[in-house]
């Protein structure tokens, strides 16, 4: 009880030397009300309080003295002023505003710029175009991506039917018909290809290559009806079957054609001896085939493809010249992969160091289909 | 009533932790604070209580921030932004490759697919890598700065004094410390011997403040009876009660709210997201509706992968990160020579974007240094000599020859406490250590350079001080007594100027001793007023030669009762000092006014001092209206919301706020105040005031920087865009809450960072719009391969060779760009509108220059193929038949046929020779990007690194082409070098075109090529 009188009486005097400090100096000063918390400070606070009080004063003094006309001109300076220390605004992306119809010429400045770059490279293009000769490309034969060796190729190609499956396989039924209706239409194709191979074209006046020499500007007919036995490429044969019927196909062995390339083949042993005047006569470009099973096969012609028949360089009217090959003892029922190259060592190897030949698999089989009784 | 604890707070909301802390723990008395924390004054608390509060309340430690494991951080650094549309790559690579595996069991399988998937996985995995360790290296500088508690403390338990863990303090537990401690929590004064303390790191008030038992302020930082944890004690010792640890104390409050803050992601990193998003778009939705149009066109669904997986590789700018990081890094180290530190790469480039910096004033703008710097005396109101910052004064003494300031000076150097504590004569002036308070260290360096090198201490020697009476709050004045010869003793005064001058009944002027008069009152009350205005401290004196007949020598003076007289003396003059700006300061603030950034001061500092500072740095002009809201007014309602030009916010430029003021303001009227005035200081603020300040910067769209150096700037430090922390001064809280760190505590060297911001920004926008020029002839070929059946004029594989090859280079080398010449002109980047990717640069990469690319890489290809026998009209629709493996005499326009494997062979040397035009013609594009608006010839050829790239891209474009295996593995091939040549007219003119741009550009600004193709 004692202690706690004692703690209020402190309490009250404290108070009061707070009343005094603040009479005092509301008499010297004349400190607001709002300096109340302020009184006990420093010296420091007690110099600021001072000064804060002359400046208010001062500003008061200032202010009531000025003229209306003069505060209004000084405030204009100083917005002015304000104004002009401000530096660059920050863009608010209004000066890229091209209107509602910006884009308008937004494209009309892009097809100008695209017609110029287009007119450039159509310029290039053509400038390089007309260099072109009619005949032979800047860059053939060796040392081209082409090569300087023709790469063996084979029809009928099954792949250019883009049937399903990804294997490059020959498959049909001897039995019917519509297994190797699509073999039998691209040769067709090919026979198209060749004078005389559709009986309405008319016959064209070029000599056959044995009697006339092939030249640049004028090609000469490929002679596709002699020595090929039973593997002659006519409308007659394709309507027999042309093998596939009895098993036996003939298969169409030929090289890429490649301007301005002519076989250079190893002299032969056999000399056979020609008659004066046949240019096709003679060792030819010969192909040898293997298989992974026992099958046979026949050659048309035996001698290969004549050289007479080179080189190509493009002429109108120029026949490829090929080779048939007759598959015997095919086996039934079992994938045959059929290799075929040629025999010469001029050909033997592309120029990419890969092996030059035809690879290819074939399947027959001999189903006959159910007939329907009665 | 008494002996209550307060309640722990759990749950603390971020409102909650921005208020300023209200206790009552420095109003009640001793005893009853005693009583609320069961303690003595004398024995503290016993062990025993101590460890039960230790378990209760937790360790005194700060609680550390998160962070993010760095294995996320290298997790994102793979996986994110671009990387992740890679991976999507390499995914179908192998997918791709996988199928080709199970449908082709026999034959050989082409390696292209599982080249490219390696070949991206690992550039993915190397970019991500690189970009992980750069961003760790410059964040693990901070490992330094996780100390900064002071380790141990004397604590009294069970009445025994022991030194103890400062972790291991407690609530109630009685500490001592003394002169060069740290304070160890927050704590009530019970004892104090001459006790001050720097509480700068804290309030920002630079001098040492005085504490004692008493309750001066109802505020917690003001009153003299706390003492804040982490303070530093500078003189005397003392003995407290702690009232609050760890987490609880006022720093802790502050380190919480730094951490609860968000700072929100970088404006760079906005952008980087934006762009990302963006080209992400467009990748897919280009990729997905060739995928679609793949199937309609019937082909095979593995081809389908390939069109959607070039589609999205060509899309992607693989360059953008590493020349982010690379610029980042660069410009970090460049800034690191400047003294910036940059902790956070991506703030460099947040302070290009800057448009308001919030800058603290001691230290900062200032010198931290109370310097002489005006003198009154004969009448008039002179200039003193400047203190050199770093070197010796080698200057003219102006005034050495005027008797009148002789006299002023000897009573300057006689009439101090402080002294240099060491001769160190070789450390420049300004930096020797000085004992004593600010003021007096003031005119103790002052007097030192003027009568040179050690001659203080040399005068005084010839003038011992006899007596003393110390200033105090009652006297407002000190005074000493020294002899001045043999036979006859001065005495000097100085003190509070008013104060000085009624003691004096006389004053020296011109070499003469007049009567005070009226006329002389009035002099120097306007004088007063004047150095008043300038925000100086101003100090009086004065001094009396004894009469030798009362006061012989040998005569015992009495300093507690004066026997000798204290009146009648003779007015000496003035000295006024404050703590100068730094050099280069204001030339900064006006480079930054320039750029278009405005220059705030947020101080703790009194508003007359702070208005003339910013008076001398220019960030209130001269001349220029001021708005004052410092007292309450009694016409406006604070809480009310208020329109500028009315009331109190005056229709002005520039204003002055009160802490006070601004507490009381709602936050439409601040938010009318940042926006509407351009010359804005704020002085008296708080750490949550501080905070509050950015926030309403901020919510009017400025990106703002704060500089700050204490703890109480930590939360406005994590809050701006960017955080300025002072390397020198700083708290170690502030460096970690900050992104920028300034190691010479200089205001000048924002600017610095603020040029290399932009600059930054700058490059940014010159890579990005090269490398994106690339996408367009990548993804070209894949549209003509499925919209005319050409063969494919170009393979992933080689669109790779180009964005990890022959680009990577030259757009990393964009960060070495030299400026242009008016980046420091421009206005702030808007980052509404002025976006990194924009629309124009889109147009500008994609349709102009991309498209003349495109045709440029065509007329190659279809010359290429013209010259092996390939005519434009046959290569129609040819592609179906041209990539059957099978067909193996396949007829040109010659009628020549070709096996797969040739045309396979010329393919690669058409990816080859498009390789090559896109090359040479990014080389153009290269010298094209160098400028955005400068002619090629107005901004030079400096950057060697650029220069250099080309060289390096022609070699690799060689090498690669050329070389056996690497051009086997890369399936490409090379070509003959005359239809290479065919790129060059194409090359030639996107140069003109860019630089016929730029120049309409530079002619008629805002004119329709500016609108068109300015990005």
């Amino acid at each position: 009880m004692v202690g706690s009188n004692s703690s209020r009486d402190d309490s009250q005097q404290r108070k009061s030397f707070l009343d005094k400090q603040n009479s005092s100096k509301t008499a010297k000063s004349r400190v607001g009300s709002s300096e109340k918390s302020k009184s006990s400070k420093t010296e420091k606070s007690t110099q600021q309080s001072e000064k804060k009080t002359e400046r208010s004063t001062a500003n008061t003094t200032i202010k009531s003295e000025a003229p209306s006309k003069k505060l209004i001109t000084q405030q204009s300076t100083a917005s002015i002023q304000s104004v002009g220390r401000r530096g660059p605004k920050m863009s608010d992306g209004t000066e890229f505003d091209a209107g509602p119809y910006g884009y308008i010429f937004s494209f009309i400045f892009l097809f100008v710029l695209w017609g110029l770059a287009t007119m450039l490279a159509i310029a290039l293009v053509w400038f390089n175009f007309s260099r072109l000769d009619r005949q032979y490309p800047i860059y053939f034969g060796d040392g081209s991506f082409l090569g300087g060796a023709p790469k063996v190729s084979f029809d009928p190609n099954p792949r250019q039917f883009l049937e399903d499956g990804t294997k490059n396989a020959m498959s049909w039924n001897i039995y019917e018909f519509s297994t190797y209706v699509n073999y039998l239409i691209r040769y067709k194709q090919v026979l198209k290809k060749y004078s005389g191979g559709i009986g309405k074209q008319k016959v064209k006046k070029e000599e056959m290559c044995k009697n006339q020499t092939m030249t640049r500007e004028n090609a000469c007919k490929f002679d596709r009806l002699t020595d090929f036995g039973e593997c002659t490429l006519s409308l007659d044969n394709l309507e027999r079957g042309f093998g596939y019927s009895k098993g036996q196909p003939c298969i169409m062995l030929k090289l890429n054609k490649i301007v301005g390339w002519v076989p250079n083949l190893s002299p032969s042993k056999n000399k056979t001896k020609c008659p004066s005047g046949d240019l096709c006569c003679g060792q030819g470009i010969k192909f040898k085939c293997t298989s992974n099973a026992d099958v046979k096969f026949e050659y048309f012609p035996k001698t290969g493809i004549p050289t007479c028949y080179f080189p190509y360089a493009n002429q109108g009217g120029y026949e490829q010249p090929y080779q048939m090959v007759k598959l015997t003892n095919i086996t039934v029922n079992r994938e045959t992969t059929i290799e075929c190259a040629p025999e010469d060592s001029s050909l033997n190897t592309l120029a990419s160091g890969k092996t030059n030949e035809a690879r290819f698999h074939i399947l027959m089989t001999k189903n006959r289909p159910v007939e329907t009784v009665g | 009533m008494f002996g209550c604890f307060k309640k722990k707070k759990t749950n603390k909301s971020l409102e909650d932790l921005k208020k300023d802390v209200v206790i009552d723990d420095h109003e009640i008395p001793l005893d009853a604070l005693f009583k609320r924390y069961t303690t003595s004054e004398k024995n503290g608390i016993s062990e025993a209580e101590a460890t039960n509060r230790l378990n209760r309340d937790g360790p005194n430690a700060l609680t550390p921030p998160k962070q993010t494991s760095k294995w996320i951080k290298l997790a994102g650094s793979i996986f994110g932004g671009f990387n992740f549309l890679l991976w999507c790559a390499a995914s179908a690579s192998a997918v791709g490759y996988g199928m080709d595996l199970s449908m082709s069991d026999d034959e050989e399988v082409p390696k292209d697919n599982m080249y490219m998937a390696i070949i991206l996985a690992t550039v993915v995995t190397v970019t991500g890598l690189f970009d992980f360790y750069q961003n760790r290296k410059s964040g693990n500088l901070m490992d330094s700065f996780a100390n900064m508690i002071p380790p141990k403390t004397l604590v009294v338990r069970d009445g025994a004094t022991r030194e103890i863990e400062v972790k291991d303090l407690v609530v109630g537990d009685l500490v001592r410390f003394r002169g060069g401690d740290r304070v160890p929590a927050d704590l009530r004064v019970t004892l104090a011997r001459g006790l001050k303390v720097d509480n700068s790191s804290l309030t920002g008030e630079s001098e040492p403040q005085t504490r004692n038992m008493n309750c001066t302020s109802k505020n917690a930082l003001e009153t003299k009876n706390l003492c804040m944890f982490s303070t530093s004690v500078l003189e005397g010792s003392g003995e407290g009660i702690i009232i609050g640890t760890g987490d609880r104390t006022f720093v802790g409050r502050i380190a919480a709210l730094t951490t609860q803050v968000d700072p929100g992601p970088t404006p760079l990193a906005k952008e980087i997201n934006h762009f990302i998003k963006i080209i992400s778009i467009v990748a897919f939705t280009v990729g997905i509706a060739f995928f679609i149009l793949a199937l309609v066109y019937e082909y095979p669904p593995l081809k389908a992968i390939v069109f959607f997986m070039g589609i999205v590789v060509a899309n992607v700018p693989e360059g953008i990160v590493p020349t982010v990081t690379v610029s980042l890094t660069l410009t970090a180290v460049k800034m690191r020579k400047k003294f910036c530190l940059v902790k956070k790469l991506q703030a460099v480039e947040t302070l290009g974007s800057t448009s308001t910096i919030c800058s603290d004033k001691t230290g900062t703008l200032t010198q931290n240094r109370m310097t002489v710097t005006h003198l009154w005396f004969d009448g008039k109101i002179k200039d003193t000599e400047i203190l050199p910052p770093n070197d010796h004064f080698k200057g003219e003494k102006k005034y050495e020859k005027e008797d009148s300031y002789q006299k002023l000076l000897r009573c300057a150097t006689l009439c101090s406490r402080s002294h240099f504590r060491v001769p160190e004569f070789d450390v420049p002036l300004a930096k020797r250590v000085v004992n004593g308070d600010a003021s007096e260290v003031a005119i103790m360096r002052y007097c030192e350079m003027i009568r040179g090198d050690g001659q203080v201490d040399e005068f005084r020697k010839i003038m011992p001080k006899i007596g003393e009476i110390p200033f105090n709050s009652t006297n407002k004045y000190q005074l000493s007594i020294h002899p001045m010869s043999k036979k006859q003793n001065i005495l000097v005064m100085k003190g509070a100027p008013e104060k000085i001058l009624k003691l004096c009944s006389t004053y020296y002027q011109n070499g003469e001793t007049k009567n005070v008069s009226k006329k002389f009152e009035k002099e120097f009350q306007q004088a007063y007023e004047t150095l008043g205005s300038y925000g100086e401290r101003v100090l009086g004196f004065c001094d009396l030669e004894m009469s030798t007949t009362k006061f012989p020598p040998g005569f015992k003076f009495n300093m507690e009762e004066p026997n000798f007289p204290i009146k009648n003396l003779r007015f000496l003059g003035l000295i006024s000092m404050i703590d100068p700006p730094r050099p280069g300061v204001p030339e900064a603030v006006r480079v930054c006014q320039n750029a278009g950034i405005r220059v705030v001061m947020v101080t703790g500092d009194h508003p007359i001092t702070a208005r003339a500072i910013a008076n001398q740095v220019h960030i209130i002009e001269e001349n220029v209206q001021v708005t004052e809201i410092v007292n309450a007014d009694p016409k406006c309602d604070p809480a009310s919301d208020e329109i500028y030009g009315k009331g109190r916010l005056k229709p002005t430029g520039a204003v002055v706020i009160h802490g006070e003021q601004l507490t009381t303001m709602s936050p439409k009227t601040l938010k009318a105040v940042v926006t509407n005035y351009h010359q804005i200081v704020f002085a008296r603020t708080s750490p949550a005031q501080k905070l509050q300040i950015v926030e309403a910067f901020q919510s009017v769209g400025n990106i703002v920087g704060v500089t700050g150096d204490g703890v109480n700037d930590a939360p406005a430090l994590r809050k701006a865009d960017i955080g300025i922390a002072m390397g020198i001064t700083g708290t170690d809280v502030s460096k970690q809450a900050a992104d920028m760190i300034l190691l010479n505590d200089n205001f000048a060297s924002i600017v610095t960072g603020v040029e290399e911001g932009r600059l930054i920004f700058d490059n940014l926008k010159k890579s990005i719009a090269y490398t994106l020029t690339s996408n367009i002839p990548e993804i070209t070929p894949f549209m003509s391969y499925v919209l005319f059946g050409l063969p494919l004029p170009m393979s992933i594989i080689a669109i790779l060779m180009i964005d990890l090859g022959t680009d990577l280079w030259p757009a990393i080398s964009f960060a070495y760009e030299v400026p242009e010449s008016d980046i420091m002109q421009r206005a702030p980047r808007n980052p509404l509108y002025d976006k990194l990717v924009n629309k124009r640069l889109v147009m500008f990469s994609y349709m102009q220059i991309g498209a003349i690319q495109a045709c440029a890489g065509f007329t190659t290809y279809f010359v290429l193929m013209m010259s092996n026998g390939w005519f434009p009209q046959d290569l129609l629709n040819i592609s179906e038949q041209w990539d059957n493996k099978y067909i193996d005499d396949l007829e040109d326009s010659y009628g020549q046929q070709w096996s797969y494997e040739s045309r396979k062979a010329l393919e690669s040397c058409c990816y080859g020779t498009f390789f090559f035009t896109i090359v040479v013609t990014q080389w153009s594009d290269l010298f094209a990007s160098k400028t955005r608006k400068n002619s090629l010839v107005m901004q030079g050829m400096e950057n060697h690194v650029l220069n250099t790239s080309v060289i390096f891209t022609c070699f690799l474009a060689i090498f690669v082409l050329n070389t056996p295996f690497v051009n086997e593995v890369l399936g490409v091939q090379g070509f003959r070098l005359e239809i290479g040549f065919l790129a060059l007219p194409f090359a030639f003119f996107i140069g003109l075109y860019d630089e016929v741009r730029r120049y309409f550009i530079r002619t008629y600004p805002g004119g329709y090529i500016y609108k068109e193709t300015y990005y």
